[in-house]
């Protein structure tokens, strides 16, 4: 039996699984993300909250069901965009200072509901997430020790979803603008 | 059959290869009838292949599309559930920020 012959069969397979799979994980999802709609809404109505994080939640409310394009593109962006996310007041470096600005309740919601958000996001985009987690892990973790090496800093803030959601909120802005303008379109109401 | 038949007449026709004088479009309806015979052939030799082949697209097209209208019900139920939740935080709902460009 040769590779050709193998071929068809485990497309076939994949094409039959992929689409079982598809709807189940697309189910389970659904409760999270009604989870995070009345969380997120509720976290929303709140006064005093950094524009940074507010637009952050938004953005996580508008993209319940991913935003396609900028997570395929984001496995060939994300090695680079990494570390322009990481520099000096670059955009990880303002969501800290925003999120400092944060009371605890505010923050434990906050990150609650970023919590809920990349399990969602995972659900919506299995491999695309696990690619992107897989690089930051190979590119990141050496940085991690350099830092820790050269300035004494492990960098205790950063965590794997700010990271994540700088890298995914701006590191394809184009694609991110135009799919969330896509998406705000059609699922989001009007105002009365 | 009607693809046994079919096969036959395709088998019949004798193509004039006459390359050095055939034009592009004539090569393109060459090999159109060449790619159309071989097809024929297949079918009517792989008949039952072919129609389980059909079936199973079928079967996926099928399964792909009530994938699509759950998901498109999923979506809706989630831009209720988020209206109703603004409309329980308050009468002015906050309108989203995401058209607005990021902070610099």
């Amino acid at each position: 039996m040769t590779f050709a012959d193998l071929a068809l069969p485990a497309i076939g397979a994949v094409l039959v699984i992929g689409a079982y799979a598809r709807d189940r994980l697309d189910r389970a999802a659904q409760k999270l993300r009604l989870e995070m709609a009345d969380r997120g809404e509720r976290f929303l109505k709140q006064d005093g909250l950094p524009q940074r994080v507010r637009d952050d939640v938004n953005f996580m409310l508008d993209g319940a069901f991913g935003y396609f394009w900028p997570m395929v593109v984001m496995p060939f962006v994300a090695p680079f965009a990494m570390f322009w996310v990481l520099r000096k007041n670059g955009p990880l470096a303002r969501d800290a200072v925003a999120r400092r600005k944060l009371a605890p309740a505010q923050r434990a919601e906050y990150d609650a509901i970023s919590s809920i958000n990349m399990r969602v996001l995972f659900a919506n985009h299995p491999f695309l997430v696990v690619i992107v987690e897989l690089e930051m892990l190979i590119l990141f973790a050496p940085f991690v020790l350099l830092m820790a090496f050269f300035k004494g800093d492990l960098m205790p803030a950063v965590t794997q979803a700010a990271m994540f959601s700088a890298l995914e909120a701006q590191a394809v802005p184009a694609f991110v603008r135009r799919e969330r303008h896509r998406f705000h379109d059609h699922t989001t109401h009007q105002p009365a | 059959m009607i693809i046994a038949e079919a096969t036959a007449a395709a088998n019949a026709v004798e193509y004039q290869h006459k390359d050095d004088k055939l034009s592009l479009s004539e090569h393109a309806v060459d090999v159109a009838a060449d790619c159309w015979k071989f097809t024929l052939n297949w079918v009517g030799s792989h008949t039952f292949s072919f129609v389980a082949f059909l079936v199973f697209l079928g079967w996926l097209a099928y399964v792909n599309v009530g994938n699509g209208v759950r998901r498109r019900a999923r979506k809706d139920e989630y831009r209720d559930r988020r209206h109703s939740a603004r409309e329980a935080n308050g009468a002015t709902p906050p309108t989203s920020t995401t058209n607005q460009e990021p902070e610099e």
